[in-house]
């Protein structure tokens, strides 16, 4: 064969449009959210494919409503957690059942006052070199060549305070709502707050005023936890997110009802798990997890957490669930 | 060693698309012509492909990026291959498969035969379209040795050059 003819079969070869999409959808849903707490009020969530809620402040408004029911106590705790029915509707439905209770959610987001503790953390992955070798990185953000000389890349000013300054803006932010800083030790240790940083925002619904700290986080794949990952298990822990809402109720907290909206087929799964701390947890599964906690303390008052899990199994959400320690002394945390 | 500088996490969607279109063709051919296999291929693409958009270092040229991802691609190949060769052989008959038109699928298959050390420099030279002289840089050896496993891999290729 001459070299010429050669070369025009090799330009010949080419990857057939299966393989070529499915690579192409694949890299384009590759972690590509900016984990900013903005993008994720505007854009809902990337990764959930079937259930969303409408809004966050439409959750929180239907949960207040009182249906009646069972009490659960937290076993050997001094602070009591309830059941919560999660109830799944059309946004058509939902759009139904705010104009039913005259909910305004427009007047509510119009009217809501925000407030931010601490920017948040910037995402460092992983960086490779040409053999393929994952770098070294220090709990600064500097990268190592594998020869040890060092990389600079926009070092973290905190380094090693980093836990303790994402703890300090917690404590500041739960401290507006009136409660301690009820993030457990695991989470900051293991997990870094995204941008955007505590979330406290304020607004009125019904002329009452309304109030709650939201938080998310992104895993830190350097810390003792993870850091043995490679390869997809790495992959894959980049991708997670836990978002943290804690809204303090002035009203019983007994046996709500909470709406969430389904996009497409209801293919979700709910059921209540207690913890290993004895704390009633209320989950929707999907491909996106959702819990809820309602709560009654004689010191803190009334109250509703929710975390939401994406790209986690049942199994890691539970394991996450068992670390949180609701006891009537929150600040023992 | 070419990192300079880690990259942000953040990549435009516009900015993945451009690139993966740059490459895509060209690094097939190279993968594929080291696992000989569809599947392998496809994971290795994945790979490749995820470490160039989303963990790769900021590259000074262009010409700095292709080097790299063309090392990254030869590179996770090698891997693979050194992990699976007892168990996976190359599976020539999935080649009708891949290839459609017969003469495509000959010269592949022929490639995907040929001993390690001449499939780089070929691939080098024909598919990335690097001179001797850069096929030297690349793969850190003398430029002899390239023109020697060229010839070599001709000749095995049954490539006759022009003038």
């Amino acid at each position: 064969m001459k070299e010429k003819e050669f070369k025009e079969i090799l330009m010949q070869s080419k990857m057939d449009n299966f393989m070529d999409k499915k690579i192409m959808n694949n890299l384009l849903s590759y972690n590509t959210d900016d984990n900013s707490l903005e993008a994720e009020e505007q854009n809902s969530y990337k990764y959930r494919k079937l259930v969303k809620f409408a809004t966050k402040a439409a959750s929180v408004v239907l949960v207040l409503f009182v249906i009646g029911g069972a009490t659960a106590w937290a076993a050997g705790l001094l602070v009591k957690t309830y059941p919560v029915d999660i109830k799944t509707v059309t946004e058509e439905e939902l759009e139904k059942l705010h104009e039913e209770r005259k909910v305004n959610i427009d007047e509510y987001l119009a009217n809501r006052e925000i407030k931010r503790f601490g920017d948040g953390n910037k995402m460092k992955g992983p960086a490779y070199d040409t053999e393929g070798n994952m770098l070294k990185r220090d709990e600064y953000g500097n990268l190592y060549y594998t020869d040890g000389s060092i990389i600079e890349s926009e070092p973290d000013q905190w380094g090693k305070g980093r836990i303790e300054k994402d703890k300090k803006n917690g404590d500041e932010a739960f401290a507006e709502i009136g409660l301690p800083n009820l993030i457990p030790d695991y989470i900051y240790e293991n997990y870094k707050v995204a941008e955007g940083g505590f979330v406290y925002s304020e607004s009125n619904i019904d002329g009452k005023p309304y109030k709650n700290v939201m938080v998310s986080f992104f895993p830190e794949y350097t810390s003792p936890e993870f850091s043995n990952l490679t390869g997809n298990d790495l992959r894959t822990l980049l991708k997670k997110r836990i978002w943290f809402t804690i809204t303090p109720v002035d009203r019983p907290i007994e046996n709500t009802y909470v709406y969430l909206t389904v996009v497409g087929e209801d293919s979700g799964k709910t059921y209540s798990y207690t913890t290993s701390s004895g704390i009633l947890c209320n989950i929707r599964e999907d491909d996106h997890i959702i819990v809820f906690i309602n709560y009654s303390s004689e010191i803190y008052g009334n109250g509703q957490i929710m975390l939401e899990f994406s790209q986690y199994t049942i199994d890691e959400v539970k394991a996450i669930l068992d670390k949180l320690t609701l006891i009537e002394d929150f600040s023992q945390n | 060693m070419e990192i300079a500088q880690c990259t942000d996490q953040w990549i435009s969607e516009e900015l993945v698309i451009k690139k993966y279109n740059k490459y895509k063709n060209m690094l097939f051919n190279i993968a594929y012509s080291y696992v000989g296999n569809k599947h392998d291929c496809e994971d290795i693409l994945q790979e490749a492909f995820i470490k160039l958009c989303y963990h790769a270092p900021d590259f000074e040229s262009e010409e700095n990026e292709k080097r790299w991802i063309i090392r990254i691609t030869i590179n996770l190949c090698k891997n693979h291959l050194g992990k699976y060769w007892n168990r996976k052989k190359v599976p020539i008959e999935e080649l009708d498969e891949v290839f459609y038109q017969e003469n495509v699928r000959n010269v592949m298959s022929d490639i995907v035969r040929l001993p390690m050390k001449y499939k780089s420099c070929i691939l080098l030279y024909y598919i990335a379209g690097y001179k001797i002289s850069e096929i030297s840089d690349i793969l850190h050896i003398s430029e002899s040795a390239v023109k020697m496993r060229l010839k070599r891999g001709r000749d095995l290729l049954k490539i006759e050059m022009e003038d």
